[in-house]
């Protein structure tokens, strides 16, 4: 097999499902970013969730993996090719086609087999996305939003990676612009995108998603020291909330950071001076979880997990639950 | 929060963050991970601790690999079941040492490409 490789720009990004759309689109010549492709999709949210799927109760802050590309393609009117494969042998011969066709495609992946990325930071995680641009006989080329630099991974291992079973399994799914639209009007999809992640964010009626999450959480956090196997893995999961919120691709304080970049490029676009005042508000609810994030860095690391330390942390958490419900509540207002 | 407050020097591990820009636009920047800059080391101390519980444990025969690379990877047992294609209580079987001792190959190349480690390895944990 003779080696084909598409010349494509790599970048870092914030996150991998925001970045990988926002490079594809960015490569078939739609000039948007990434905060933007963040909030036209809806992307911030929070749940709180404990199933035996995981190793220990954990929280998300954005919506569901896959989507963001549902959303963009619905919201902006961009054709996605997507699709799913029962063989891998199949979704394989599928992947190297579309390189050898030009299309850098972005692959879902289990993050533990990316192994150019450090050990400290490689789990099984289902969800994880990179771009393919390049294919020869043994190895792929592969830009990842998280690594500072173009990548090779063995043929094998992507097998692996794009065909591991269980929780959100990825079954080979693949995807690359089929089209974009010759003119956009980013107005409708920005407030449209606005309008839902507020909906999500306070009127879900399920206790473990949205705000109402985020005060499960606070909740639950109390129970951890009964769940932990002992105060190492206390520790380690404490200090997970920093990770969470930070290093696993949020743009910072959970995601808030780049929700606030969003709303002051949607205040400029939209010409709605309002939005750019949500904005700093969200800036300054990201701060707070910031700070949430480093006092949980710290108690983890001085295995000071009492009861009272624990309970502190708690009532950062049910603080931030009211500051959420209060700023949705009011960008709801402002879009309906 | 502002760009200077924000940025962290570690070249170990970098990733894009938002920040306030001097002239007060939010943009991405690229600043070191605040974790790994100062907790690293405690994060190893942590896995060596557990390594070194499990490999006891390994020894003396109350668990198997199984059971030992779940935890050590950090998977959920329900997650773990899905991906070999096995009930949650067969799994619980598998982390018994005499069971895991009469495993098929087939089974055993399964849970030796979810681990990422030869099957020699699996079987025997250093």
């Amino acid at each position: 097999m003779t080696s084909f490789e598409i010349p494509f720009e790599h970048k870092m990004a914030a996150h991998c499902e925001t970045g990988t759309v926002t490079a594809l689109l960015n490569h078939a010549g739609m000039q948007l970013t990434e905060p933007l492709v963040f909030g036209i999709a809806g992307g911030i949210f929070f749940g709180y969730l404990k199933s035996s799927d995981l190793p220990f109760p954990m929280f998300i802050l954005r919506s569901r993996p896959g989507n963001i590309r549902k959303k963009i393609s619905k919201r902006l009117g961009v054709k996605f090719y997507e699709k799913r494969f029962r063989s891998p042998q199949e979704g394989e011969a599928a992947l190297d086609e579309a390189i050898r066709q030009g299309h850098p495609t972005a692959a879902q992946v289990d993050f533990f087999y990316m192994d150019y990325m450090p050990d400290w930071q490689r789990v099984h995680f289902n969800a994880h996305y990179v771009i393919v641009f390049g294919v020869n006989e043994s190895n792929y080329l592969v830009s990842d939003s998280y690594y500072k630099q173009k990548s090779v991974i063995d043929r094998q291992k992507m097998l692996t990676a794009r065909f591991a079973g269980g929780m959100m399994a990825p079954k080979g799914n693949m995807f690359y612009t089929d089209r974009i639209p010759e003119k956009i009007d980013l107005e409708k999809p920005i407030l449209t995108g606005i309008k839902r992640a507020s909906f999500n964010m306070t009127r879900l009626p399920i206790p473990f998603l949205g705000v109402k999450g985020i005060r499960m959480f606070a909740k639950k956090l109390n129970e951890w020291p009964s769940i932990a196997r002992d105060i190492e893995d206390l520790s380690d999961r404490v200090m997970k909330i920093n990770i969470f919120l930070e290093d696993q691709g949020t743009g910072g304080g959970g995601f808030r950071y780049m929700y606030a970049t969003f709303l002051q490029q949607a205040a400029v676009i939209t010409k709605d001076d309002r939005l750019k005042t949500m904005s700093k508000e969200m800036m300054e609810i990201g701060d707070k979880w910031r700070n949430i994030s480093y006092f949980a860095a710290k108690i983890g690391k001085n295995r000071d997990l009492g009861p009272e330390r624990i309970k502190e942390l708690s009532v950062m958490i049910y603080a931030q639950a009211d500051e959420e419900q209060k700023f949705f509540h009011e960008l709801y207002k402002l879009v309906k | 929060m502002k760009e200077k407050d924000l940025y962290i020097e570690n070249k170990k591990q970098e990733m894009i963050l938002f920040a306030e820009k001097d002239d007060e636009t939010y943009d991405a920047i690229q600043s070191g991970s605040y974790v790994v800059k100062h907790f690293l080391s405690d994060f190893y101390l942590k896995k060596e601790n557990l390594e070194k519980a499990l490999r006891a444990d390994l020894i003396k025969g109350t668990i198997s690999p199984v059971f030992y690379y779940m935890l050590i990877q950090d998977m959920g047992p329900g997650d773990l079941a899905k991906r070999v294609g096995i009930s949650k209580r067969k799994l619980r079987k598998h982390f018994r040492s005499d069971v895991f001792a009469k495993m098929d190959d087939v089974t055993l190349q399964k849970y030796a490409v979810i681990f990422g480690v030869s099957v020699a390895k699996l079987k025997n944990v250093e």
